[in-house]
Order: structure tokens, then sequence, then C-alpha cells
């Protein structure tokens, strides 16, 4: 073997080996990242097969359609979004509560192969025919193991993020001191880990009814209900969690005046989360009926609620603080909006759905005829606009992530990631979202239920059709041009940046960047919730602020 | 991961090491309760479905199928007994009274194989065929998966009690211990809710 190939080698060996926190995390996003642009591709196509039949032709018959439909969906959730956040949170809980690892570094490692192997056998058994409407029993039931491999080991990265909370934080940072970003986590970590055992459950009883002939190949449609129950109010606000934590921690920093009321905006957070969970919990893995529907109308209604005012603290910070125009605040601020609409719009859906049942594809638009899928196949009784609330939610946290990746991008990468490429890619997922959940909305509004169920297509609803596809397209690009710049940072030198970039408050940014193995010299004792205000850590900083090998970032404080 | 940094990280002020104590506590409580969670779901499918077939008329338990009640009763009793040596090994261990730990893992052990093995007796005695009925595969759900979660409880308990033997716990270091206690309590917990659920109100 020569030296390139042992070089080779030993960096496989290194990958496979990998138990430091801020590599799993950078492997839980960039493998998310990959997956979630290929998932808004497949949602693209589907999209616009649905809304242009027999003009693509990707899909022969509506079996593919309903694989394609299935994968992207599923995919976009467990694949991208939610390892997304999974691996954001393995990288920054450690930095942002001053400790050097997470509580259990192997079973970091292990979860993430559990959830990369999972992944792979996901598309394999689509692949391969399997999955929902799949005709091949053996790559069905392929499916659900993968995807409850998937799922578990998402829960196993949860709980080593909430043990580290919990157990491993700095001296002197209680509870109630922990960033708003790592505080958010522990809510997402926590509410996660009851609520996604739950598909675990269901795909388990599938698995049996699938093996032993409850549900017949022939059926396996059915078994889009799984994952369903997660993409509607109130649980879908449970991926949205983070959106808010980190929305005012990137706030405080870019207007220099961080949120004052740190415990309520706390038990705001803690309450989107109980109220999505508990909310859920009230009609999982039932119909939608006059019965549970006050249920779901108030728990909706309070978590429209929480999130208002959740966003109305940290806007005080904007009203009052330093005016900065950057990504990380333009996503962070459309973000927040979007979460809001998405909270509205499944309010109002709920008032409309009550006496309505009507076959809905959530990702795409209402004019699949649901004759042609058997009935059953999406029947999923009730909402008209939840597909809309799902994709603002969607793009929420698609904005969420683009602007944690500019805000964080010296801490993950070492490098900066252009600012007009971010800029580009924010706007593009912002107008995507709307247009694509507009369309939805509009086209559900244009045709009653009835109407719906009953006809393949109009004409109205092929400009919905056609819209939708816009903004599907808009966030496909938007997901090409963040890998592009990622791509593009890569060949740049790791210049890393002063501890003080962003002028930000919490621990990530009084280490290296990017951090040094185990993140911090000596353990750090804070006193605070903002621990870079503290004495000894100013003095830190002046004395840093002289190095002369520290190029400032600039993009910081542009008004 | 980089160490090209040139400058030194802030925050040099000495700390005490962080308290990690109760770290493997934590994560088992959260794995239980996830594994709670995900188990009651699937109580909760069943009981979902119980009521819509006896909403029609219909009887749940298919024909010819019968589930007696001494061997779910003994098993009760098994798990109960089990419960009972799964805490006094833990509560020898935090004395470093090596001898009684050992005595209580193995007669934890033995409850849990007993178990087992009468689980499968009873099945056996059951008759029924997983792909004979709808009602078939939501029964051996339940019951599979809680012997799954059985079995792995035992794995633990051999790890423990090797570990165990090799010295590897003491009154400082017990918490692997006191882990799998925990994770056994949920297995009996689970086991209530199953006799009560599937064998009691059939």
């Amino acid at each position: 073997m020569n030296t390139e190939q042992s070089k080779k080698s030993s960096g496989l060996v290194a990958f496979l080996n990998a138990t430091d926190h801020k590599e799993i995390g950078r492997f839980f996003i960039s493998g998310s990242a990959l997956v979630l642009f290929a998932s808004i591709v497949g949602a693209l196509v589907s999209v616009y097969e649905a809304s242009n039949l027999n003009k693509l032709n990707v899909v022969e018959d509506t079996d593919q359609y309903i694989q394609l439909w299935s994968i992207s969906r599923e995919a976009l959730l467990f694949g991208g979004l939610i390892p997304f956040l999974v691996g954001l949170a393995v990288y920054l809980v450690p930095l942002q509560t001053g400790v050097s690892n997470l509580a259990f570094p192997r079973g970091l490692a292990a979860s993430f192969w559990t959830w990369l192997l999972g992944l792979i056998i996901f598309v394999c058994a689509y692949l391969m025919n399997g999955g929902p409407a799949g005709g091949r029993e053996d790559f069905i039931l392929l499916w659900i193991l993968s995807l409850a491999m998937m799922i578990s080991g998402l829960i196993w990265a949860m709980i080593n993020v909430i043990t580290t909370l919990l157990v491993s934080r700095a001296q002197g940072m209680s509870l109630d001191k922990v960033p708003f970003t790592s505080w958010s986590f522990l809510v997402f970590c926590f509410f996660g880990i009851l609520i996604l055992p739950i598909l675990i459950a269901e795909l388990a009883i599938s698995y049996l009814q699938v093996k032993y002939g409850q549900i017949p190949v022939s059926d396996s449609q059915s078994l889009l209900a799984i994952v369903t129950p997660l993409l509607r109010a109130p649980f879908v606000f449970w991926i949205g969690i983070p959106v808010l934590g980190i929305g005012a921690d990137i706030i405080g920093v870019h207007t220099e005046r961080p949120v004052k009321r740190v415990r309520p905006f706390m038990m705001l957070i803690g309450f989107v989360g109980l109220l999505s969970a508990a909310g859920g919990f009230g009609f999982f893995n039932s119909q939608r009926t006059l019965e549970n529907e006050w249920f779901v109308f108030v728990s909706s209604t309070l978590i429209f609620l929480s999130i208002l005012f959740a966003i109305a603290l940290p806007i005080a910070s904007l009203i009052k603080g330093k005016r900065t125009l950057n990504p990380a605040m333009l996503g962070i601020l459309s973000s927040g909006i979007l979460l809001l609409v998405a909270a509205d719009i499944s309010i109002l859906d709920l008032f409309a759905s009550v006496n309505d049942s009507v076959d809905i594809n959530p990702l795409t638009l209402n004019t699949f005829d649901p004759e042609q899928i058997n009935g059953s196949v999406l029947s999923i009784e009730g909402a008209v606009n939840y597909g809309a609330a799902f994709i603002l939610v969607i793009g929420s946290v698609m904005l969420t992530l683009l602007a944690s990746a500019h805000h964080w991008s010296t801490k993950l990468w070492g490098r900066q990631l252009s600012r007009s490429l971010s800029f580009i890619s924010v706007v593009a997922a912002l107008v995507g979202s709307l247009t694509w959940a507009l369309a939805n909305i509009m086209s559900s509004l244009s045709s009653t239920p009835s109407e719906v169920a009953g006809a393949t297509f109009d004409n109205s609803s092929e400009i919905f059709g056609d819209l939708a596809v816009a903004g599907c397209l808009l966030l496909a690009g938007s997901a090409i041009l963040f890998l592009a710049n990622l791509a593009s940072m890569s060949s740049m030198k790791i210049v890393g940046s002063k501890p003080t970039a962003w002028e930000g408050l919490t621990l990530e940014w009084a280490t290296a960047s990017p951090p040094v193995k185990g993140n911090f010299a000596t353990k750090p004792v804070v006193k605070s919730a903002v621990p870079l205000t503290e004495d000894v850590f100013v003095a830190d900083l002046v004395e840093l602020e002289s190095a002369e090998s520290m190029p400032a970032l600039n993009s910081g404080s542009e008004v | 991961m980089t160490d090209v940094t040139p400058f030194k990280p802030i925050g040099s002020v000495a700390a005490k090491r962080p308290v990690t104590k109760n770290m493997l506590l934590i994560a088992v409580s959260l794995a239980s309760a996830s594994v709670f969670v995900g188990y009651m779901s699937l109580v909760g499918i069943y009981l979902s479905n119980r009521a819509d077939m006896l909403a029609l008329g219909e009887t749940w338990l298919p024909d010819g199928v019968k589930i007696p009640l001494t061997q779910p009763n003994f098993m009760a009793v098994s798990m109960v007994f089990s419960l009972i040596t799964a805490w006094w090994a833990y509560a020898s261990t935090k004395n470093d009274d090596r001898s009684n730990s050992l005595i209580a893992h193995s007669l934890t052990l033995l409850f849990g194989f007993g178990f087992v093995a009468q689980t499968f007796y009873l099945l056996s005695l059951m008759n029924m065929g997983a792909a004979d009925s709808s009602q078939s595969v939501f029964i051996y759900s339940l019951i599979g998966v809680h012997l799954i979660l059985c079995v792995l409880g035992i794995v633990n308990i051999v790890l423990t009690t090797v570990r165990t033997i090799v010295g590897d716990f003491s009154s400082e270091n017990y918490d692997a211990v006191l882990g799998s206690a925990i994770f056994w309590t949920l297995i009996v917990t689970l086991y209530s809710v199953l006799w009560y659920t599937v064998y009691i109100t059939k």
C-alpha cells in the first residue's frame, strides 16, 4: 500500500471511528442536507405529475406515483429535516453548554450509523418496489424495518442530547441559563423521544400485518397512513420548536440585545412542545370527528398563541436593538413568520374541516382522483389546508437551517459561507415555500371538498398546480444553492474567526472557530445566561481581540 | 475537526469536574420512557381495534382460541419476584456486597428465563396461528414486543452479572446496576399492562 492509499484508509478509518460530537454532527448535517435536496426534488416531480398528468411521465402508474410521493415526504422528515436538526443539536449543545462532548460518544456514533444504515436500506427498499403501494412483500417489510431503524437512530441521538443537557452543563449553568438554542433542542428532543416511538409502534403492527397477510400487497397503499399524523397540526409543530430557540439566539446576537424575559420565553417553547405532543396524542390513530376535534382545536389555538408570544419577545430586541440585515437575520425572521402563519392556517383549517371528509395529498394538490387510488388509500378525513400548514412548517424549518448554517458556519466548518449565495438561498426558500403553500390554499378555496373528491382536476387547479411546481422549484433551487455554497466553501482555507464574531454571547463563541479538540482548554464557569458579558470572559476577549492572526468576520454589522 | 486554530480558547477559569453522576441513570430512564410510550401505543391500537370489533357484536378472540389463566398468573408471580431480586441486586451492589449481588442477579435471570419459557408454553397452549385472523396479529404484536424487551433485559442482566463477577461495580460505581434494575422494572410494568389487557380482559 503506498502512502496515498494509507492516507485514504486512515481517513476512512477515522470516519468510521469518529465519536466526537462535532464530527458526528457534521456527518448528520451533510448527509441530511443531501437527502433534503433529493426529497425536495422528489416532491417536485410528485407535484408536477399530480398537476400535469401524463406530461412528464416519470411515473407509469398510480402505485409509482404514491411511492414517489411517499418516499419524498418520509425522506424529507426522517432523512432531511429531523436529522438536520438533530445534527445541529449534536454539534451545538456541547459547545453552548461548555462541555467537551456529548454524554455517550460511542452511543452517538451508533445512533448515526443506525440512521445512515436505515436510510440506505430505506432507499434500496423503494428502488426494489417496496414501500407503500409497493409490489414486493419482502421489500415492503424492509421499508418498514428501515424506517424503524432511522427513527431508532434519531431517538438514541436525542436521548444523548437530553442527557448531556441535563447532566453535563458547565459549572454555574443552571437550566434557566442554558442558551435558547440548546433549550429548544432539549424540548424538541424530549418530545421527540415521546412522539417517535408511537410511529415505531405503528410500524411494528404494520410489519406483522403485512407479514401475515392482513395487509395484502395489493392494499399496501394503506401504509401511507402511518406517517401522516406527524404531518398534521398539532403534531407538525413539534418539528418547528427549534425555530423559536435558534431564532431568539440569532436575533439576540445580531441586534446586540439579548431577549430579556428568559424564563417566560423558555416556558413558551416548552408549552409549544407540550401542546404539539399532547394535542397529537388526542387523535393519533383515530379519525377526526366532532368529539375529538375540540381537543385539536384548543391545542392548535394555544400553539398559535404560544408561537405569537414567543416571536413577540425577540421582536422587542429587534425594535430596540441594532438594525442588522444579513442572511441569518432574514432567514430567521422569515421562518418565524412562516411558523406563525402555519399555526394560523391550522386553526382556520379546523373550522373548515369538521363536517367535511376529503382525500388530501399533503405534499401535492388535491387534484388526484381518489377513485384511482382505491378510495381508502389517501383517506385522511378532515383538513383542507393541512398540506399548506405542513409546507409552511417545512419552509420555516428550512429557513432556520439556512440561517443557522450561515450564523454558525465558522463554528461548523471554520469558514464563512458566501453572503450573497446565502441571501439568494434564503429568499428562494421563503418565496418557494410561500408559493407552494399558497397554491394549496388557493386550490382548496377554489373548489369545495366534495368537488375535489369527485373530480379529476379542472383548469383552475391546473394553474395552482403550476404555482405549486414553481414553489417547489424555488425550494429545490434554494437547496442547490446551499449545497453549492457549502461546496465552494470547501476550497477555501480554514481561516477561523474571532471568538467574538457576531458579538456572540453564549459559550460556543468562547472557543476557536472551528472548535479545538475537547472544545475548551479548561472547563468554563459561568454566572449568567450570557457568559461572554462576564468579567472573566471579557478580559480574555480583550486579549484575543488584539491577536493579529484572527481575521474578523465582516458580515455581522451591515445595516 | 481541526487543530489549526492559532489562538487559545477563552474561559480559562479553573473549574471543578462537571457532575457526571447519574448520566447512565438519566439515559436509561429516558430510553425507558420512550419504550413505555411505544408499548402503550401498541396497547392503544390493540384496544381501539378490539373496541371496534366488540361494537360490531363480535367476540374479540377468534373461534377456537382460548387463553388459560394459570400460565399468565404464574408469569406475573415470576415477574414480581424478579422485580424484587433486581432491586436486591442494586441494593447489594450499593452496599459493596458482591456475593449477595451475584445471588440476586442469578435469581433475576432465573425468573427471567422462566418467564420466557412460560410465554412460549402459553403461546403453544393458545394454539393461535399468526396469520389466522387480524386479532391474532394484534395479540402477537403485544406479546412479541414484550418478549423482545424481556430478552433484551435478560441480556443486559447477563452483562451486568459478568461485570459484577469481575468486580466492575462498587458502592462508588453502581449506575449500570441501577440502570439495569430500572429497565427491568419497565419490563415488569409493561407485563402488568399486557397481563390485564390481553390475558385477563381477553
